[in-house]
């Protein structure tokens, strides 16, 4: 499973890559240049992350070309979305070093710091 | 009569002695024993409700049987030690309340933990296609323009880092923080945090729970700061710069009371619990944990050292 991952994480980074859409014959002349990898290795990874809603794919001639769903900004988006919300169910999935904090009291904590600590004046 | 004390126990415990741990200020000066207290407060009180639903189900058990072998002693001279004017209503209320007490939190952290591990397992998902590793850091770095850090419990934990963290903080500041994370993976804080917020969750009505979760949450954000071993003026400068960092305009801003105890502690540090009040603390805590099992077994192991069976053969041996 974990290998997959890496393969799907590797064709992902390939499609962000390139502007337009790609056939799977593009990807694997792409990422032949640095490795060994099957025509439908990367076929089958391609329609994976088609049933993950991850990719989509239109038709061109015979072929496919595929086009990632979302840009990679909006991917880390949407990842920090579950990571900076409050929900009760989040808070067990995760430690964060420091939870959402009022305007207020980070005006506290700078005060706090300005203060100093240990007799050292903040930087 | 033990059950009567035990709920006696549970109660006294459960309210006005965990209102009354909770006022104490000895549990901040050194975490890891405060953590261990109120991991002993809450379980001592489940343990001795349950106790109390066990020791009166128990005449009416055929369990009685095993126990007698066990002790080498007259199982009626058990069943004598263990009657209540209750009688047999009362027995199935004991056993009642035992199988509702144990069902309801194993369905609650069973719950909890699948809700966890699936949630986890999407963001290592979602993180294996967006983050890059930096072995030199010990910590993946997504890009992303709020500053947090946080890490994601398993086998192995993962540290994670937005590129905006990495661009507010120093790299002493930021090697501060991330050992914070580390301490957090290695001291099992999230198993603990589990555990706490599965009593919460299971049972809310019982203020040890309540207040152990809420205290447990800022004792193990305090404990990884200490463990970290960074320079404290660095973890707390980390620690502002990271909450300034974040976006301002979200309404739900929970983190306030807990950030802002970690600073004042980071910056005046109190001195740590002295070794005659550590061993009291551990002292209780063993207590506390021992006492609701002997007061349980204790009506056993008094018929045990009762060496006569009643003249007749009980009907049905």
């Amino acid at each position: 499973m974990r290998q997959l991952g890496q393969l799907e994480a590797v064709v992902m980074a390939q499609l962000w890559a390139v502007e337009e859409a790609m056939s799977a014959r593009d990807v694997v002349n792409h990422l032949r240049q640095s490795r060994d990898i099957a025509y439908t290795t990367v076929l089958t990874v391609l329609e994976n992350l088609r049933h993950k809603d991850l990719v989509t794919r239109v038709k061109d001639g015979r072929a496919y070309r595929y086009r990632p769903r979302l840009t990679r900004e909006e991917h880390s988006a949407a990842l920090m979305q579950e990571v900076l919300g409050t929900s009760e169910d989040r808070q067990g999935t995760l430690l964060r070093f420091v939870e959402q904090i009022s305007p207020e009291d980070v005006a506290r904590l700078r005060d706090i710091l300005n203060a100093g600590v240990d007799g050292k004046r903040a930087p | 009569m033990a059950a009567a004390l035990l709920l006696g126990y549970a109660i006294l415990v459960g309210w006005p002695g965990a209102r009354l741990l909770n006022r104490t200020q000895w549990p901040q000066r050194s975490p890891g024993c405060g953590i261990w207290a109120w991991q002993a407060l809450s379980a001592s009180v489940l343990l001795a409700a349950l106790g109390a639903a066990a020791t009166l189900a128990l005449p009416s058990l055929p369990l009685t049987g095993g126990l007698a072998e066990v002790l080498d002693a007259c199982w009626l001279a058990i069943r004598q030690h263990y009657a209540q004017p209750g009688g047999t209503p009362a027995a199935v209320l004991g056993a009642v309340a035992a199988t509702v007490l144990v069902a309801r939190l194993g369905w609650v952290a069973g719950t909890q933990t699948v809700s966890n591990a699936r949630r986890r397992s999407w963001q290592r998902r979602h993180l294996l296609l967006v983050a890059q590793p930096k072995p030199v850091l010990g910590a993946v770095v997504v890009p992303h323009p709020t500053a947090a850090i946080y890490c994601l419990p398993g086998r192995p934990g993962t540290i994670v880092c937005t590129s905006a963290a990495i661009a507010t903080l120093t790299t002493r500041q930021l090697q501060a923080a991330l050992a914070h994370e580390r301490a957090h993976l290695r001291c099992r804080h999230s198993l603990l945090l589990l555990g706490a917020t599965s009593l919460r969750a299971a049972f809310p009505f019982v203020p040890a729970f309540t207040l152990a979760r809420d205290q447990l949450t800022a004792l193990t954000e305090m404990h990884a700061d200490d463990a970290a071993g960074a320079d404290r003026h660095l973890m707390a400068t980390a620690l502002v710069k990271l909450a300034e960092g974040s976006a301002p305009d979200v309404v739900l801003a929970v983190g306030g009371p807990t950030a802002l105890a970690r600073v004042r502690r980071l910056a005046a540090p109190p001195a740590p619990l002295q070794w005659p009040w550590r061993f009291v603390v551990g002292a209780a805590t063993v207590a506390a944990l021992i006492l609701p099992g002997v007061v349980a077994a204790w009506p056993a192991l008094t018929a045990a050292l009762i060496d006569y069976c009643p003249p007749f053969p009980p009907a049905g041996l």
